[in-house]
């Protein structure tokens, strides 16, 4: 009988960044910028349209789109068949790469792949959601609005937007640009672009998707009279003084996905939970959700809540009502 | 993998497959830029086929040189299966499934399958091809394959299929982590569920025909004799380790399964029907998650395969624990 030697430890979850955007707005522009950066980073690099984009990568796989659905009780949850299987191979290399870039077509729908990070236990064995970045051509990007509910979606769902080809609209088309995408996403940071020229950090380690970093929201609580164009996908802001009951907040979240996470796209909050030192932290995709403890309140801080839907429909939900009977 | 002649073969994920002899030297054949994904004995059982991330389909073998027998750039190669019977290898790229005879050359292919195959087996004797993909499997006859398929549906992803030693029954893994599978003559639907993790190693006892399985704490054995499973509790054996199952592997002769754990641990369990079966640990825990499991042909070497590049060789000349 005989054994030979070990080798190293168990690695780190490995980033993933989610390139998404209409056809043209400059995701191949973006990702062949973050390739050729001198940065000393190696990616893996999955595409749809391999060949027919100049990608200079050796590690570059072909992707089809499959997105199925998971026979898991949940009416909503599809999931990136294609991705489970790459990402599983991806990591059995021997030489680790730092980060795995997604990109993915004009018309998907993030949704299925967000939620591949948050299902599939594989998946989430070996990496991790880092953010998901949404590339918008500042010049036709309200006739997509009008004429496709991807576009929304990927807005939507953006963790990072980047509201390219700025150079070529007027200053006061891009105030109303910008206002008209944080009417759909307030959580969203967004940057204006030309050539998607931007750093490298603000794209990528954004760790957007750790309930720790959920922290970091700040909404724009609009005005009301900022709600004046009518796009199906809205978001609402809800904030909260005093204590929340977690109990009543979890079973009110829990049957609200349940029964309206096709129409909600995403939602995170972090509250104030009575008799708990700690932030409360949520986020969801759809119906998937998570929640854990977070860092805990200061002292002297000022104790409160805030809660975020991305999603259609949202105003039939009656959102701050179901969220004022959470109140301990 | 083991060949006849005794020869292992090893895949590791810097390209290279290494050949290890009985007598313990070592060739190492650099098959692949970047990682193996697949492995298998080839036709002849002298030889392997593997398939990897630079999108090759190889062969090699001891003393001769590798054999690249396909090449799709940008292409993962993940999944193929060898008929001995046949003398056929199957291979996937994305939706597409190709035969290979021995000679190499393309015999025929099929492209468009439903989604990219996760899954290919060829039935014991060979005449048969079952290719699982999402929404189920498309099986063809080796003689016709891309001419007319029949279709076994079940709706979710098929990540992995098995035929029964006898031909009779095609079992496949899911996504959601349960067992799919027909009576394929009548294409009755058999389902098993209650896996915590994917099912995706999957190996038979021959009689009586027992499907055995990782997925779960322990190994979990459907025995197939009269009715069949459905309905039925399954067998366990080697509880009470509190790991997970990562891979199975059935001695080639006796009722004995290899199972391989998630903290590198490696037990050889029995899995009869009607008794308390007992398992003796073989490796302990450590390099990792077991991730490939392997019998010499004689049963007499086990040779185990960790996610970090750990190899243990393990020589049981009486295997009767």
């Amino acid at each position: 009988m005989s054994a030979s030697a070990t080798s190293s430890a168990t690695q780190d979850r490995i980033p993933v960044t989610v390139l998404t955007g209409y056809l043209g707005a400059g995701k191949t522009t973006l990702l062949n910028r973050l390739l050729t950066e001198q940065h000393g980073k190696r990616y893996a690099v999955i595409v749809n349209e391999f060949g027919q984009i100049g990608i200079d990568n050796e590690l570059v796989v072909d992707a089809e789109e499959e997105v199925f659905e998971m026979n898991n009780g949940c009416i909503c949850c599809t999931v990136r068949g294609d991705l489970i299987r790459i990402i599983g191979n991806l990591v059995k290399r021997k030489e680790r790469f730092d980060a795995i870039l997604i990109e993915t077509t004009g018309l998907a729908d993030p949704a299925p792949v967000a939620q591949t990070f948050f299902v599939d236990a594989d998946v989430k064995a070996v990496a991790k959601l880092d953010s998901i970045v949404t590339v918008v051509d500042a010049r036709n990007v309200l006739a997509r609005l009008d004429d496709s509910h991807e576009a929304a979606e990927q807005i939507a769902f953006a963790d990072v937007i980047l509201l390219n080809k700025a150079d070529l609209v007027t200053a006061d088309d891009l105030a109303a640009l910008e206002s008209r995408l944080r009417g759909i996403n307030p959580t969203a940071v967004v940057h204006r672009t030309e050539r998607c020229v931007i750093p490298l950090e603000e794209v990528l380690g954004r760790r957007a998707f750790d309930l720790d970093r959920i922290l970091a929201i700040e909404p724009n609580f609009l005005g009301e009279d900022d709600h004046e164009h009518d796009d199906a996908v809205t978001s609402i802001a809800l904030h909260e003084t005093q204590p929340i009951d977690v109990n009543k907040f979890n079973k009110w979240i829990g049957r609200l996905l349940q029964e309206k996470g096709q129409s909600i796209l995403r939602s995170k909050g972090i509250l104030d939970v009575r008799g708990s030192p700690n932030r409360f932290v949520f986020q969801a995709v759809h119906m998937l959700i998570e929640r854990d403890d977070g860092k805990a309140w200061g002292l002297d801080e000022k104790r409160n809540s805030k809660l975020v839907f991305i999603g259609r429909d949202l105003e039939t939900m009656d959102l701050k009502a179901g969220f004022a009977a959470c109140i301990a | 993998m083991f060949a006849d002649s005794g020869l292992l073969a090893v895949s590791v994920g810097d390209g290279t497959i290494q050949l290890v002899t009985p007598d313990g030297t070592t060739q190492s054949v650099q098959a692949h830029n970047g990682a193996v994904l697949c492995l298998s004995l080839d036709v002849d059982g002298l030889g392997f086929v593997s398939g990897g991330d630079d999108g090759r389909m190889v062969r090699c073998a001891l003393d001769d040189t590798s054999t690249v027998l396909l090449h799709a750039p940008g292409r993962q190669i993940d999944v193929l299966a060898v008929s001995r019977p046949a003398k056929m290898r199957a291979v996937a790229i994305g939706r597409e499934v190709r035969l290979l005879d021995v000679g190499g050359a393309v015999r025929s292919s099929a492209p468009g399958h439903p989604s990219s195959v996760s899954g290919l087996a060829f039935n014991p004797k060979g005449k048969r091809l079952a290719v699982a993909h999402y929404g189920g499997v498309t099986l063809w006859w080796t003689a016709t394959l891309g001419q007319t398929p029949s279709r076994l549906a079940w709706r979710g992803s098929h990540i992995a299929a098995s035929w029964s030693p006898d031909g009779t029954y095609l079992m496949t893994a899911m996504q959601e982590c349960e067992l799919h599978g027909w009576r394929v003559a009548e294409g009755e639907d058999i389902f098993m569920r209650g896996y915590t993790s994917k099912a995706r190693s999957m190996a038979w006892i021959a009689k009586p025909p027992i499907l055995v399985t990782s997925g779960a704490d322990c190994v979990i054995g459907w025995s197939f004799a009269g009715s069949g499973p459905q309905g039925k509790p399954p067998l366990e054996a080697g509880q009470g380790i509190g790991q997970l199952v990562t891979q199975v592997a059935t001695h080639p002769t006796r009722p004995l399964v290899a199972a391989g754990f998630e903290d590198g641990g490696v037990a050889i369990c029995e899995l009869m029907p009607n008794r308390e079966n007992r398992s003796v640990r073989l490796r302990p825990a450590g390099g990792g998650r077991v991730s490939a499991l392997a019998w010499s042909r004689d049963g007499t070497w086990l040779a185990v395969g960790t996610d970090t590049g750990a190899l243990s060789l393990l020589e049981l000349s009486d295997p009767a624990p």
